[in-house]
């Protein structure tokens, strides 16, 4: 009998955590990093480098691929094995993706029988960037032709051009999108490897904030910065022999809009939901995913997030760690970790009381692109 | 002086960019089902048809979202600009993206009207921008 017979949440879970400190730019290599959040992993699920015999990475994120070298500007496969010596691995893949993605390929590749222990993957590299010199004049070439002629570019323009018709159809306000920043503020407060660890931040440094693209202000956009992150994934039943409460995998919603539906797959009702990591890339991503998800309805999210609802504490506490927002830019991963910290009951200040589902919902909300929910749950 | 990228057209949008070279704007419309297909492709991602006709719009249309560039992706681009999505006169859901001229930042808004205009590039491309409408 194979695994993929079992429902869901019988397959696999997360039994160990690794990371490493968030910071802007690192003087040690991105490889290094990479290697030593693995082998932080490793430990922390108590197994030794000779168990791991599956890796997923998710070297490139969905927007694309880093233009530097493997192990400078993103950390491969072959470039991890050799770094740490895993000489078992039977199944290794790297993927343009999400790390909630990686984790459903996990989950495959173990309830297939491809391996038992997986260790998943994600380094982020923040260079020092500017605004592309005018050495030759650009060219746009593909769909970018009919944009970047116009001077509009990257996510952030097209997100400000989102956020400002939302706003104007719903009626929401600046002042209500502070609530989603606060909370993720407020929580990097708790936790001591988030960037933003240490420092407040009142409303009015919130409006006064510069504008990169109104109506999005430097404080509603993620922070570019080199960490690297990663988790131990394995089959159910060898989850439950391991040291710490294993956080289960028991459903995952794909990119399809509509089709299916994490609540569903999962058997976990949204008033069973304890707690959500909600990927906030820019703040408004926050009050769709809310609305997306069904927790309240189109249009009310800026409302639903207010009065301490989406803090500890209140009835949906989002983004327990900081998120984007508070943690720092690490692409859905730091969700996934916090996630599974969670439902283990090992975040301290920031735990939630009774945490038996948790909800991680990665990548962008709206539109056509890459999207993914997955829940975690306790045995 | 503002040096905007230049568009490298292809196969199939070499006409929309011929069109505005003579200031026009024009988009392939499905001869089945009417729809006008933004950015242009050879065929209709509504009815899959691939019988489709370069047809002239008016460039009347209204701003249905927009935004204010303080930090520009490219060195050449003076800020702040606006960059909106103009939704044309002719069917609901065709939105190009343009900058609106003619106007300071602060007075655009949505539902704003507008109307094309053309920006010359240099001596090869022209670029379709819209500025708010004369009153009528």
């Amino acid at each position: 009998v194979t695994a993929s017979s079992l429902p869901i949440r019988s397959r696999a879970a997360i039994v160990g955590t690794g990371y490493t400190p968030i910071v802007r730019h690192a003087q040690r290599s991105l490889g290094t990093i990479a290697a030593d959040a693995a082998l932080a992993a490793i430990d922390d699920a108590g197994l030794s480098r000779t168990a791991i015999d599956g890796y997923v990475g998710t070297p490139w994120g969905p927007a694309g691929s880093s233009s530097q070298a493997d192990g400078v500007g993103y950390v491969s496969a072959p470039y991890l094995a050799s770094a740490i010596g895993l000489k078992e691995l039977r199944f290794s893949v790297d993927i343009v993706g999400l790390p909630s993605t990686a984790l459903e390929i996990a989950v495959d590749a173990l309830s297939g029988g491809l391996c038992n222990y997986v260790l998943l993957m994600r380094a982020m590299f923040s260079g020092r960037s500017s605004p592309e010199p005018a050495r030759e004049r650009h060219r746009a070439a593909g769909p970018a032709q009919f944009t970047l002629p116009y001077g509009l570019s990257g996510g952030g323009a097209n997100f400000a051009l989102g956020l400002r018709r939302y706003m104007h159809e719903y009626g929401a306000t600046r002042e209500q999108l502070f609530a989603v920043v606060r909370a993720a503020r407020r929580h990097a407060n708790l936790n001591p490897n988030a960037y933003w660890y240490g420092r407040t931040l009142t409303l009015e440094d919130y409006l006064n904030a510069r504008w990169i693209v109104e109506p999005l202000s430097l404080l509603d956009c993620d922070l570019p910065v080199t960490t690297a992150g990663a988790l131990i994934v394995t089959t159910a039943e060898r989850a439950r022999d391991l040291r710490h409460r294993p956080a289960f995998v028991s459903g995952f919603a794909g990119t399809a809009p509509g089709r299916e539906n994490v609540f569903e797959v999962s058997g976990v009702e949204r008033s069973q939901v304890a707690v959500a990591q909600i990927y906030d890339g820019y703040s408004p991503f926050v009050w769709y995913w809310l609305e997306q998800l069904g927790f309240c309805g189109a249009g009310e999210a800026p409302a639903f997030s207010q009065n301490g609802r989406i803090e500890l504490g209140g009835e949906l506490p989002v983004n327990t760690a900081g998120g984007n927002l508070g943690e720092g830019h690490f692409q859905g991963f730091g969700h996934l970790r916090e996630g599974a910290m969670q439902i283990m009951g090992r975040c301290g200040d920031r735990q939630v009381a009774d945490a038996r589902h948790c909800l991680v919902a990665a990548g962008q909300p709206t539109g056509s692109r890459s999207r993914h929910a997955t829940m975690l749950s306790a045995e | 002086v503002t040096q905007r990228p230049l568009p490298v057209e292809d196969e199939d949008s070499h006409p929309y960019w011929e069109a505005a070279r003579a200031r026009r704007l024009e988009l392939p419309r499905c001869d089945c089902c009417g729809n006008y297909c933004f950015p242009p492709r050879p065929r209709c991602p509504r009815c899959l048809s691939t019988a489709l006709t370069w047809t002239a719009l008016t460039g009347r249309g209204k701003v249905y979202s927009f935004c204010v560039v303080y930090q520009a992706p490219l060195e050449a681009l003076e800020v702040p600009y606006v960059v909106a999505q103009i939704e044309l006169a002719e069917q609901p859901d065709l939105r190009l993206i343009a900058n609106v001229i003619g106007c300071e930042p602060g007075q655009v808004f949505i539902d704003m009207p507008v109307e094309l205009e053309f920006e010359e590039l240099d001596s090869d491309y022209t670029l379709p921008q819209f500025r708010p409408a004369a009153r009528r």
